[in-house]
């Protein structure tokens, strides 16, 4: 579609989702935090976008950056979904280079005409106008985690500067990430079995950094570090990080993140366990 | 046995694996009655240091129930509970390390800011003993300066070096492409005791560890050597720590230099340990060593 010289109102007309940002940075960023596999499914709504990003059937990523955020959202259907390449997408965002000089910024109006169609995005930075059609294809369902609140067993909210170390600690040669949470001793535990030996990294319900502390049962769970690795992407650019586990074992992690603006957004990622194991 | 490191020791602890990582791949560890000796050795058995941490680094030493213990790891294990050096100084509150022979473990615990406990169950094997006999107070040179002035020189030598040969001021660097001369005046050390003209040749990637971390530490850094063949012991001290790197030189019939490898570098003169090839230095040493168990 060559750019048009129509007025902005008519081209409007033909889209099904136009959503804008003084800083494209308010997406890029955290759409970095999730960006482990190449395709990401949008799902627009009333209340905003939400980027998901699934691995083999065990691991999804979502990304919420809620109406407030955009300067303008509009949207003319209850729900519209496509499925786009993401680090397109994210090479897109940052075809300015991405720089961070103070004061400029790029600009970000992107434009959905409906199934079928691309996406398209219109980049400005200092006067430079960029326009990048990217192409959809159907978005795939979602994987339903049914992870709900009343299945919650234990929760903690940690600050994520104390995770942010264990993480970046983590014996990698450890297959599994073993996560403890208990009412009693060592309270929230974070265990690897790697070649020298095995490591424990201990958060006490007294922790300074532990903001939360609801345990009601003993429980281990194992999840697959490879599964957790992408976890560390949203982990670096949080605040607060929520732990949640089901009576299944399931794996919650949720992400506050502060936008350059000091909003918030949310990431969270749910993983499955590994494996029943009794507790030791 | 149980040691309890605590404040800014724990960061020293650190520093001088981090130094004995340089040398070779494993770590010795003996709990002895003058304190906890960490040794390790290259793959060719041409260098060899020691650390010993007398009883007072510890707020806490006490030696395993009525044996002798020696065990070796991986350094790459004991590395990893010490990882990131700089924030050790300001999250680490003490370091307690525990064995466990029941499951051939020693279990270093970290007690960090913020009610977060770090643990580490390393696995080791058992090990023969492993001491260098050499002589310090015998050696017929000495100079002792400090570390920035070693570190400022050594800096001028390419990273990927095999050697430097010391002449009593002389330090020079042989390779078929160049050859780096740097003189430092005998008044730029702050003893410099040398009876013979003589050069020494050794390995400097083995010296590097230790000067970094003398320069952290502060700690001046004494170089004992004799004549060609002879290990060079370079020594730092205080009154609660001991650290000695004693590397074997290139005796008169070597005079080539080999790039490649460490094996075949030291040839005659490579063997410092007991047991092991004779090695070619002068006169019988006397057996002065203070990483070895009275």
């Amino acid at each position: 579609m060559p750019l048009s010289t129509q007025s902005q109102d008519d081209n409007d007309e033909q889209y099904i989702l136009v959503a804008s940002l003084d800083n494209a940075r308010n997406l890029s960023n955290i759409l970095k935090a999730i960006a482990f596999k190449d395709h990401a499914i949008f799902t627009a709504t009333p209340n905003g976008l939400k980027v998901t990003v699934e691995d083999s059937k065990c691991l999804q990523a979502n990304a919420f950056i809620q109406v407030e955020i955009f300067q303008e959202f509009t949207i003319k259907e209850d729900l519209v979904g496509f499925q786009v390449n993401l680090t397109v997408l994210l090479d897109c965002l940052n075809i300015f280079g991405g720089s961070t000089a103070p004061g400029l910024s790029t600009a970000l109006r992107m434009c959905y005409r409906g199934y079928g169609y691309p996406l398209t995005l219109f980049l400005e930075e200092g006067g430079v106008v960029t326009v990048c059609k990217i192409n959809t294809q159907e978005p795939e369902e979602p994987i339903d985690f049914d992870f709900c609140s009343s299945n919650v067993i234990n929760k903690v909210i940690l600050q994520s500067e104390s995770l942010k170390e264990a993480f970046s600690e983590l014996d990698m040669t450890s297959e599994v990430l073993q996560i403890t949470m208990s009412p009693s001793q060592p309270y929230f535990r974070l265990s690897t079995f790697g070649n020298s030996g095995n490591a424990h990294y201990d958060y006490s319900k007294d922790s300074d950094m532990m903001e939360l502390f609801k345990c009601t049962t003993t429980q281990t769970n194992r999840y697959k570090m490879l599964l957790l690795k992408p976890t560390t992407k949203a982990l670096a650019l949080s605040c607060k990080v929520s732990v949640r586990t089901d009576s299944r074992g399931f794996l919650s992690l949720q992400y506050m993140v502060r936008n350059d603006d000091g909003q918030i957004c949310f990431v969270e990622y749910y993983c499955c366990p590994d494996e029943e194991v009794e507790e030791e | 046995m149980q040691c309890v490191v605590t404040g800014g020791n724990v960061k020293v602890l650190a520093k001088a694996i981090h130094s004995l990582s340089r040398i070779g791949d494993e770590l010795y560890v003996e709990p002895q009655q003058d304190g906890l000796a960490l040794r390790s050795v290259n793959s060719s058995r041409s260098a060899y240091a020691c650390f010993l941490f007398a009883p007072l680094f510890f707020s806490r030493y006490s030696l395993p129930n009525g044996h002798d213990f020696r065990c070796k790891m991986a350094i790459k294990s004991v590395q990893s509970v010490f990882r990131s050096l700089a924030t050790l100084e300001k999250t680490v509150e003490k370091c307690h390390i525990e064995l466990d022979e029941q499951k051939n473990r020693l279990t270093f615990t970290l007690h960090c800011k913020h009610g977060l406990l770090k643990t580490h169950n390393l696995s080791y094997q058992d090990s023969e003993s492993l001491q260098a006999v050499f002589d310090k107070e015998g050696c017929g040179n000495v100079f002792r300066a400090q570390p920035r002035l070693l570190v400022d020189t050594v800096v001028h030598f390419p990273p990927s070096l095999e050697e430097v040969s010391t002449v009593c001021f002389l330090l020079s660097e042989r390779s078929k492409a160049m050859v780096t001369e740097l003189c430092l005046a005998s008044d730029e050390f702050d003893h410099f005791a040398v009876h013979a003209h003589n050069s020494v040749t050794f390995c400097l990637k083995e010296l590097r560890g230790l000067l970094v971390f003398a320069e952290s530490t502060g700690l001046p850094i004494s170089m004992y050597f004799d004549e060609p063949g002879s290990p060079v012991v370079l020594s730092v001290t205080d009154s609660v720590l001991e650290g000695n790197f004693v590397l074997a030189t290139l005796s008169h019939d070597d005079h080539s230099f080999q790039k490649n490898n460490t094996k075949g570098f030291f040839k005659a003169s490579g063997n410092l340990l007991p047991g092991s090839r004779k090695p070619n230095w002068g006169p019988d040493p006397k057996v002065e060593n203070p990483c070895s168990s009275t």
